[in-house]
């Protein structure tokens, strides 16, 4: 308890530390009822009064620490209007005792018993004695908190108080510098404007926040408050239409601003339109229409250089006309309308007028607006200009007003349904007329290569897009072009397959008698070319279900059916993997359970003794496809019932084996057959001589290896067969070292302890005499990614952890640059992520410009595109070794065994130029001068590039204006 | 340059498009010689002084109006100024034989000329181009070189 006397008092108001101590014990003394708050007033009395200033501040100070301790309803109201009384009076004495005072109003008006004559009393008595604007920043923040609150709070009191409370705020805010403040006031006051009336004060109010338009802030860095210009620059936006009767103040604004050359005035002045247009009612801003549109016009027509600036003012431009029809305002859109395209149109019919891409671009705005009335003229204008005279208007026009008319109808069919069906369809049906003509031309033209495919292409891009409207008449013609597109031999366009899907949905019965079923039934009669072509139309359709049934019998049919041959076999098996890749999991389980698919598959395979190894690769890609989908438990039904009777060395059952079991899931135990496999596959790998073979048996051992559980049976086995390869290998069998490879591959993936002891046999073997390539080309295998493999057991990290051990492994070699060596590692630092290589660049740096020297061109392809990805992302190693970079880089631009490597090199002379001026201008004559020489090289691919490197080499250090 | 705009509303054409790699182009053994469609490439992405758009979009360059002798190291390319008493059009020759010197070999002879009867200056334009000493001065000029180098490099910053 602190006694309130006047000694302890004196005590009290010492300094800040003991003042807020005291504070905070008389705030609980009068809690606990010890005393209260008028016996506390009445001891403060000598410093109250005190004559000296400094001690008035510090007693109005603890009485208001005081009363913003108590809790807020403490106090009836009684009570609080005397101590309004008051603060009221105190508000009159000297300047420095304000900033207390208002500390206690502030604690006054949050009790909950304050009544709202007080408040208004306080704010009378704070306007007519007192500024905002002349307190220090902290005291004006919290004068601003206090405002908001009592806005919110006492709405019909201070409603009653009319202009004088306005204009007092209008006073308070009036002439606001700081961002932390300003941030405040930005997001409090559009909700006060449109609680409170603003009178004859709405200009004055407008003004307030006008002087800040645009915004210009930049942030101190490392500034712990988060104001950026962005965020107060939208909180502004958000008062400057915060009431309709500000629009003719906003928009003149907004008009003045985007004057400016400033591009962020610019931005900020169209966001401003756009809300003015997203929070204005229409009507009032019809009448300044006219003065915006001219203000837009010139920011897109010809468009301005910004494309920020650009897509501002179409967005604008949009949201205004969107607005319009919204409110059903038909006058006021169609107004709106007729002033732009009366301004646009007749660009739109001159396509090669500058102005007509600035001109389609708000042709399409106007037609998100009002998509009926605006088509209507668009269309007109392009059916007037397509009709003209054919001989005027070449391929190259046709294109792009088709294009432009298609992104129309794609917008129209966003607005729905009825908007769609309401566009004028006498004009339609002439565009689809025309449009159908140009596709006509596939019929008349017998060489294809007179045929513009670009045309045909956007031609049916259209008919995607209005699909819906496509009259009966004009739809008859659309299916009899698509079949001469289906069946044609040389043309094959990805569009039609989306038009057949969008007709199929909407006339299944229709494009059943008039395209489908013709296709059907002629199949056995068309190319390959053809056949292939209609199967992959016909597959998208296979969802939709009046078309389901007909093309999965076509399908079966060409893949099942006696007789037929290897090449549509083929051809349709590529289709039926497309279908089960496209399809979700349901449809191919579905698939699997109604037609037995696998089993199907699996005999097509084993008792077709004529099938070639293309085939029995599609077979085994739709089986792993379809055992994928399955569940665990059916997987290894299928796997198992299946496996016993497999010969592995014969072609049929292999890749049947790689069908059920590359896929398979990792948690399915092959315990049993494991060995079998393992040892037909290594035996298999070293005896056959066929290639593709082979292929798969290394795929699917070190598929294998990599999901078998590692428990210690299967763990021996595998330990057996590195053994037998290890033997293998003693006789100088290349085979095998490829065999051990892929194994190893497996088991690195996963981290398995066998990996160490294969990765430490290859290594060894680099030094072999015959079996060295063989071993460097291992170190591909292990490191390269085949997406193709399923290797489900993937080791965290593993990665980093393969290059870490191998750089331990053959570092000593590596310093003494080993060309076997070397050629292994830099297959390993392909594989590498950046990151590691960038931690180790000191390591590897050097045996990277070796690689660049040395005579393998995979070794020089490989470390040119290291070296390229770490000049890209500017790094600090190659920048201080580009003595070393640059002439090895110079002397691989003219190799003459490899293009490729020639290219590379240039690209990376050319990406070496994004380093500072200053570090290569030592090197400018002796590259440009260089360069000649591959200026002249007798491939074309490669003269480009070096077009491209040398004139980057011109421009370094050249006067640029910017 | 001036500030004042000479062509307000030029034509705008669509651009050709890239070329597309051919197997002879990949295969090592085969050699590519130089052709018309080559030096549009090299030129056709030129900027225009005056616009944002390049020369081939206003048809200042086309490919028609390019010779290319490869065996006899001769190559010939006219231009069509927009408009006929265009002052840019020195600018523009002075830009494609730039953008010429530096991506063609030495062996070429290059001859850049106004296509004929397209131009009110042609012959004086065409005698200031074919002097190698005036375009070696007009190079020194720092102003000058820097209105050539905004020309020419605007494909490098497009990621050409």
């Amino acid at each position: 308890m602190v006694p309130l006397s006047q000694a302890c008092i004196e005590e009290a108001i010492q300094s800040e530390i003991t003042l807020k101590q005291s504070a905070e014990q008389i705030a609980k003394d009068i809690e606990n009822k010890t005393y209260d708050v008028v016996k506390l007033c009445e001891s403060l009395q000598f410093c109250l009064t005190s004559s000296s200033v400094e001690k008035r501040v510090q007693g109005t100070l603890l009485y208001s620490r005081v009363l913003a301790l108590l809790p807020n309803d403490h106090l009836n109201s009684d009570q609080v209007e005397v101590l309004s009384n008051f603060y009221a009076a105190r508000l009159k004495d000297h300047h420095n005792v304000v900033p207390a005072v208002i500390e206690g109003i502030d604690a006054l008006v949050h009790m909950k018993h304050c009544p709202g004559k007080c408040v208004v009393m306080l704010l009378q008595n704070f306007f007519l004695n007192t500024t905002c604007q002349s307190q220090l920043r902290s005291d004006r923040f919290r004068l601003f908190q206090l405002f908001k609150y009592i806005s919110e709070k006492y709405v019909e009191e201070l409603k009653a108080m009319s202009g004088d409370f306005i204009y007092g705020i209008i006073n308070s805010l009036d002439g606001e510098r700081d961002p932390r403040n300003l941030d405040f006031i930005f997001t409090f006051m559009p909700n006060f404007i449109q609680t409170y009336p603003l009178l004859h004060l709405s200009e004055e109010m407008f003004e307030v926040f006008a002087c800040y338009f645009p915004i210009d802030f930049n942030p101190t860095k490392n500034d712990p408050d988060t104001i950026t210009r962005e965020n107060l620059a939208s909180k502004l936006t958000q008062c400057l239409v915060a009431s309709p009767e500000f629009v003719e103040w906003t928009v003149a604004l907004a008009l003045e601003k985007l004057e400016s050359d400033l591009v962020v005035a610019k931005c900020d002045s169209l966001e401003l339109l756009y809300q003015a247009a997203l929070k204005f009612p229409c009507d009032l801003l019809e009448s300044h229409f006219e003065q915006i549109w001219i203000a837009l016009k010139n920011e897109l027509f010809p468009g301005s250089e910004n494309t920020d600036v650009v897509s501002y003012a179409l967005r604008t431009l949009r949201c205004i006309l969107e607005q319009a029809t919204a409110a059903s305002k038909t006058d006021i859109s169609h107004n709106y309308q007729t002033i732009i395209l009366g301004t646009i149109l007749p660009h739109l019919s001159d396509v090669n007028h500058r102005l007509f891409n600035s001109a389609s671009t708000i042709a399409l705005v106007c037609v998100a607006g009002d998509p009926v009335f605006a088509s209507e003229k668009i269309l007109n204008t392009f059916l007037i200009k397509l009709n003209e005279n054919p001989a005027t208007l070449n391929d190259d026009q046709c294109i792009r007003i088709y294009n432009i008319i298609a992104q129309m109808f794609n917008i129209i069919s966003l607005k729905g349904e009825t908007i769609f069906k309401a566009v004028n369809t006498e004009l339609c049906s002439q565009m689809h007329s025309h449009i159908i003509a140009s596709l006509k031309k596939v019929d008349a033209e017998t060489d294809s290569a007179n045929l513009n495919q670009d045309l045909l292409k956007v031609s049916l891009v259209v008919l995607i897009e209005c699909a819906p409207i496509i009259s009966e008449a004009n739809r008859v013609m659309v299916y009899r072009i698509l079949m001469s597109l289906l069946t044609n031999e040389s043309i094959d366009l990805e569009q039609t397959q989306p038009l057949l899907e969008r007709l199929g949905a909407l006339y299944p019965i229709e494009l059943q008698s008039n395209c489908i079923d013709g296709c059907i039934k002629n199949f056995g009669l068309f190319s390959n070319f053809v056949k292939e072509k209609i199967l992959s139309n016909l597959i998208p359709l296979v969802r939709q279900i009046a078309f389901t049934q007909r093309i999965l019998d076509l399908l079966y049919q060409q893949i099942f059916g006696e007789g037929v041959p290897n090449d549509v076999r083929l051809l349709s098996l590529q289709a039926l993997n497309c279908l089960l890749k496209t399809e979700d999991e349901r449809f191919v389980q579905d698939l699997q359970n109604n037609s037995e698919l696998i089993d199907k598959l699996v005999q097509l395979a084993l008792n077709n003794k004529e099938l070639n190894s293309e085939v029995l690769t599609q077979i085994a890609r739709a089986l792993s496809a379809i055992v994928q989908t399955l569940s665990i438990a059916e997987q290894y039904m299928i796997a198992t019932s299946y496996l016993c009777s497999l010969n592995l060395q014969l072609e049929s059952d292999l890749y049947v084996a790689e069908g059920l079991l590359g896929y398979l899931h990792k948690d399915i135990s092959l315990d049993d057959h494991f060995e079998r496999l393992l040892n037909d596959l290594t035996q298999l790998s070293l005896q056959s001589e066929n290639e593709g073979m082979r292929e798969v048996a290394h795929h699917l051992l070190c598929s294998l290896v990599n999901k078998i559980e590692y428990n210690d049976n299967n763990r021996g086995i595998i330990k057996r067969t590195i053994h037998k390869l290890a033997e293998a290998i003693k006789k100088e069998n290349k085979k095998a070292v490829e065999a051990l490879s892929w194994l190893g591959k497996g088991l690195v993936m996963r981290g398995s302890n066998e990996a160490g002891e294969i990765v430490e046999t290859l290594s060894e073997l680099l030094d072999h005499p015959s079996l060295s390539n063989a071993a460097s080309l291992a170190f591909e295998i292990i490191s390269s990614e085949y997406p193709q493999l399923h290797l489900p057991q993937v080791k965290f990290l593993f990665q980093q952890k393969f290059f870490h051990m191998i750089l331990a492994k053959l570092g000593h070699k590596l310093e003494q640059y080993c060309e076997n060596h070397l050629t292994a590692f830099v297959y390993v630092l392909k594989a590498t992520p950046h990151a590691v290589l960038k931690m180790n660049i000191e390591k590897i740096g050097p045996i990277l410009f070796k690689c660049l020297e040395s005579g393998n061109v995979h070794t020089q392809g490989i470390s040119l595109q290291i070296c390229e990805n770490f000049v890209k992302h500017q790094d600090d190693y190659f920048r201080s070794h580009l003595n070393h970079l640059i002439p090895a880089s110079l002397k691989l631009t003219t190799c003459n065994h490899s293009m490729k490597l020639r290219i590379s090199a240039l690209k990376l002379l050319y990406d070496i130029t994004k380093y500072p001026t200053f570090v290569l201008l030592p090197y400018k004559v002796d590259v440009v001068l260089d360069l000649a020489t591959a200026l002249d090289d007798p491939k074309r691919l490669v003269r480009n590039a070096a077009v491209q490197a040398r004139n980057a080499w011109y421009m370094i250090g050249a006067p640029k204006t910017e | 340059m001036p500030t004042e705009i000479e062509n307000l509303n030029p034509n705008v054409y669509s651009k050709s498009k890239e070329r597309i790699v051919t197997k002879e182009e990949t295969d090592e053994s085969i050699v590519d010689p130089f052709d018309k469609r080559e030096i549009f490439d090299l030129i056709r992405n030129i900027n225009d002084p005056e616009h944002p758009l390049t020369l081939e979009e206003l048809h200042v360059v086309q490919e028609d109006l390019i010779k290319v002798d490869d065996k006899g190291n001769n190559i010939f390319v006219n231009f069509t100024p927009t408009i006929p008493h265009c002052s840019m059009a020195t600018l523009i020759g002075l830009s494609i034989r730039v953008k010429l010197l530096r991506s063609l070999p030495p062996r070429f002879k290059v001859t850049v000329e106004i296509t004929p009867g397209t131009h009110a200056s042609e012959n004086a334009v065409n005698k200031q181009l074919a002097d190698k000493e005036r375009v070696a001065a007009a190079l020194e000029n720092k102003h000058l070189a820097e209105v050539i180098n905004q020309c020419v490099a605007a494909k490098e910053a497009m990621g050409a």
